[in-house]
């Protein structure tokens, strides 16, 4: 199932999609550098960590590895194999979370291409286990050095 | 039309969901723009609205009795899900499930609800195994019969078989009038056209379901193969096929059975898609349902609960305050409050 195709509606569905309007911002994580985009729950439910299924990431058309993502949820960081077993953290819906990405070199200034898919499972299903995709595409700028 | 009626009006907070995941509304300034609606009776769904659900807090709970005072508005309905596949590997088992209803239940009860919206497909025997749990917090589950299910699909009619056998206050059915959708939503085919389907198969989507032709199978736990073969056979694309399945999955169902099943409905979900600025549903004709419900002897809530939100959201600027009110108009007239 593609629940969202919407190339024609990009305009306003980004307010609700799950790449968040906000600068890029250089980060550093259990001692290795990178950066972080902000990003939020596209259901209108909150959903336990153990229903995200998947986070897909590309930068500048390029796939990041499933291994170099963190999802950082108030204040606590969880890498995505760590997920399906995190029952009982909650995401609820008005919450901003983090995606670290480690990156050994800084993103260059300016304004980067990022693609980002969250995959859910509705759990309130009975037919089964399916996954959602909820794909969601903005030019975000790398934030200035304060 | 006389004042006689006993139904009650509310809203479900559901309805507002555009505007509180934008925080351009807060829960409480939500309750307000109630107050100002006059819409006595407040529906929430926990998963949405209340931060930590299941687990609220003692906070929670007092801020929201203090919000109901404050502005006058009175708990009616807390909607549930029941996550059956909540953990990766397994479904829940059953005292699992049962522990978790049980949790809703004393949810409702805190924050001042008579009635849970029980979601659909929960079992019967599981709802008989709770029945004296409810009861004695005063709660109702209300199990919610959505399109494409009614009175006369499989699992309502073992439900109302099992209502009969028990004959428990708190076993009953929450209808939503979605069952009701005489025509094709517009905010729906009027969406297919903005996502680049053709005119010509929306055009065929719409007379099709207003004349009840559409090649799909509402038949539970089947699988709609037809539909999709016959938007491919027109030209259309994958993407339509998901439009389609999306935006035209309502049913009209027979108000005959109505009449004959309303007993055991305690709770009403008056889903709506586009209120019409002279007070009128675009597809669901209210004005032959309310009356069936007033004869009826229907004493609850009818709660107005605004879908057409998540179907223009892409190119308009969602008014849910207006959306609602038109719709509590509506139902202020139909009950001979106007």
């Amino acid at each position: 199932m593609n629940p969202d195709p919407a190339p024609a509606s990009e305009a306003r569905a980004k307010d609700r999609s799950f790449l968040v309007s906000e600068d890029i911002r250089p980060g550093v994580r259990a001692g290795r550098p990178g950066y972080l985009i902000r990003v939020r729950l596209t259901s209108y439910r909150s959903l336990p960590l153990s229903c995200i299924e998947n986070i897909e990431l590309r930068v500048d058309g390029a796939p990041v590895e499933p291994e170099r993502l963190t999802l950082i949820l108030n204040g606590s960081g969880h890498k995505l194999p760590e997920l399906g077993r995190l029952s009982h953290l909650w995401w609820w819906i008005l919450d901003y979370a983090d995606l670290f990405v480690e990156s050994a070199a800084p993103l260059a200034p300016g304004e980067h291409l990022v693609e980002g898919t969250l995959v859910t499972v509705e759990p309130y299903v009975t037919g089964g286990r399916f996954s959602f995709y909820y794909p969601s595409q903005k030019r975000l700028s790398v934030a200035q050095d304060l | 039309m006389t004042s006689q009626s006993k139904i009650k009006r509310g809203v479900t907070l559901y309805s507002f969901q555009e505007e509180y995941f934008l925080r351009q509304l807060s829960l409480e300034q939500i309750i307000a723009v109630c107050a100002q609606l006059d819409i006595p009776g407040i529906e929430i769904i926990g998963d949405q609205m209340i931060p930590n659900y299941p687990n609220i807090s003692d906070e929670f709970v007092k801020q929201w009795h203090g919000w109901m005072d404050k502005y006058g508005r009175t708990p009616v309905c807390l909607d549930m899900f029941l996550d059956w596949n909540k953990y990766k590997g397994r479904v829940m088992t059953d005292d699992e499930r049962f522990e978790s209803v049980v949790h809703d239940i004393h949810n409702a009860h805190k924050l001042g609800c008579t009635v849970i919206r029980v979601i659909h497909d929960v079992e019967p025997a599981l709802l008989e195994k709770l029945a004296p749990t409810a009861e004695k917090h005063n709660v109702k589950l209300a199990l919610e019969i959505h399109a494409p299910s009614y009175f006369d699909s499989p699992l309502e009619q073992r439900l109302v078989e099992m209502f009969r056998r028990v004959q428990s206050p708190s076993l009953c059915f929450t209808l939503d009038m979605g069952v009701f959708t005489k025509f094709q939503p517009r905010v729906a085919s009027d969406r297919f056209l903005r996502e680049g389907m053709k005119p010509e198969i929306v055009q065929y989507l719409i007379e099709a379901y207003n004349t009840r032709t559409l090649p799909s199978s509402h038949e539970l736990g089947k699988r709609n193969d037809a539909l999709p073969k016959k938007i491919l056979e027109m030209g259309g694309r994958e993407a339509d096929i998901y439009w389609a399945m999306m935006g035209t999955h309502s049913v009209y169902s027979d108000l005959a059975l109505l009449r004959d099943y309303l007993p055991y409905v305690k709770h009403i979900h008056g889903k709506f898609w586009e209120m019409l600025p002279e007070g009128r549903e675009f597809s669901i004709p209210y004005d032959e349902i309310v009356p069936i419900l007033i004869e009826g002897g229907y004493d609850g809530y009818i709660d107005s609960e605004y879908e057409g939100n998540r179907w223009i959201q892409d190119a308009f600027t969602v008014d849910s305050a207006a959306q609602v009110g038109l719709h509590q108009a509506m139902l202020k007239r139909l009950l001979g409050e106007a």
